[in-house]
């Protein structure tokens, strides 16, 4: 992770000369904490912040008209290289106590990495794992679901089966019940059956006949 | 995890009458970035460095002549103690603030809880988070027992 990716390139400035007044006006109007102070070739200088005003200027009676940048801002800049690793730069953030620092390249001011703009971005990558998490999760209850429907199936068609190998086999026993019968029915010689209607046909046959 | 406790308990605080000036002397001397402004015992919304550097030298209000309670908003933004933690981040995003003072059942200050707080906690949730998948070494990295050697016939 490397710094370039993770600094904003729009960074509020003011001159060393420019009033109390003026910087909290750009603090307002640019919607930002702070505004880095150039000299008059445009090098960064120090930076001023909104707590630096609360506490460097309305804390202190005098008239607020009268104070420059030049005389509340913090400097020397604590600084970083735009291809410094990220986590670099947040271990200087810690031991310098500071949450921005402002971003060089060549000399030349060109951004400044902000904890808050850390935070933001680590927390969309966070956003990311967690969707991707969240997706993960579904599509393996999803995929638990077709395997639970498939193991349902599979039950399902396996109960199936041997029901229809007990019909089979009750089908099959009547049968063989029947064709039994059937053979002892034929096998038996006429009137000796103890068939009552056999022994009645029987006894209605001419016994000489055989 | 009710949020009381998990706020911070030593609260700095400002009475809703004293000035901005005397805001911002407590702030540059306790070395904090807001105080909370109480009525009694009741917060009444809080004032940040920001609110003071900006109504005092961009829109040129009188350090001396404006109490805290002048320029606050209208609504302050507070959670009962026993309110969950994650509702805090939720409140916070909502309504576009980092600090929330925390109340119990009377209305009355308990606590605050800020944004660098919730934000510890949740850093402190993903290392153990890191730990546990870290420890759970993935499939193709097992360790494998080494293989026996093939006996020879």
């Amino acid at each position: 992770m490397r710094t370039r990716d993770y600094y904003r390139t729009e960074v509020v400035t003011a001159p060393v000369e420019a009033s109390a007044a003026e910087l909290a006006e750009r603090m307002g109007e640019f919607a930002v904490g702070c505004v880095v102070i150039v000299d008059e070739k445009g090098n960064p200088v120090g930076i001023v912040t909104d707590r630096d005003l609360t506490c460097r200027v309305v804390a202190r009676s005098g008239s607020p008209d009268k104070v420059r940048a030049a005389e509340i801002m913090s400097h020397p800049l604590v600084t970083a290289s735009s291809e410094e690793a990220v986590e670099q730069v947040v271990d200087r953030m810690r031991t310098a106590g500071v949450r921005r620092v402002v971003v060089l390249r060549d000399g030349r001011l060109s951004g400044l990495v902000t904890v808050d703009d850390l935070v933001v971005e680590l927390g969309r990558e966070l956003d990311d794992i967690g969707e991707a998490t969240r997706r993960a999760v579904e599509s393996g209850r999803r995929r638990g679901h077709r395997e639970r429907r498939r193991a349902d199936m599979e039950d399902t068609l396996s109960e199936l089966r041997s029901s229809v190998e007990r019909a089979g086999r009750d089908v099959a026993d009547f049968l063989s019940r029947e064709f039994e019968s059937l053979r002892e029915r034929v096998r038996r010689p006429s009137g000796s059956s103890s068939d009552e209607t056999a022994k009645a046909s029987g006894q209605e046959r001419p016994k000489g006949r055989s | 995890m009710p949020i009381g406790d998990y706020c911070q308990r030593d609260v700095h605080s400002i009475d809703a009458h004293e000035t901005l000036r005397a805001a911002a002397v407590r702030m540059a001397e306790e070395g904090v970035g807001s105080l909370v402004v109480l009525q009694g015992r009741q917060p009444r919304g809080i004032l940040t460095d920001r609110d003071v550097s900006l109504r005092v030298l961009r829109d040129g209000l009188d350090p001396d002549a404006t109490a805290v309670l002048d320029v606050l908003g209208r609504d302050p933004v507070m959670m009962h103690e026993t309110s969950p933690l994650r509702a805090a981040a939720a409140l916070m995003r909502r309504a576009s603030v980092r600090r929330i003072p925390i109340v119990n059942a009377k209305e009355e200050l308990v606590g605050v809880i800020a944004f660098d707080d919730v934000l510890r906690l949740v850093a402190s949730e993903l290392a153990g988070l890191a730990e546990a998948v870290a420890s759970q070494a993935p499939p193709g990295r097992a360790p494998v027992e080494p293989a026996a050697a093939p006996e020879v016939e």
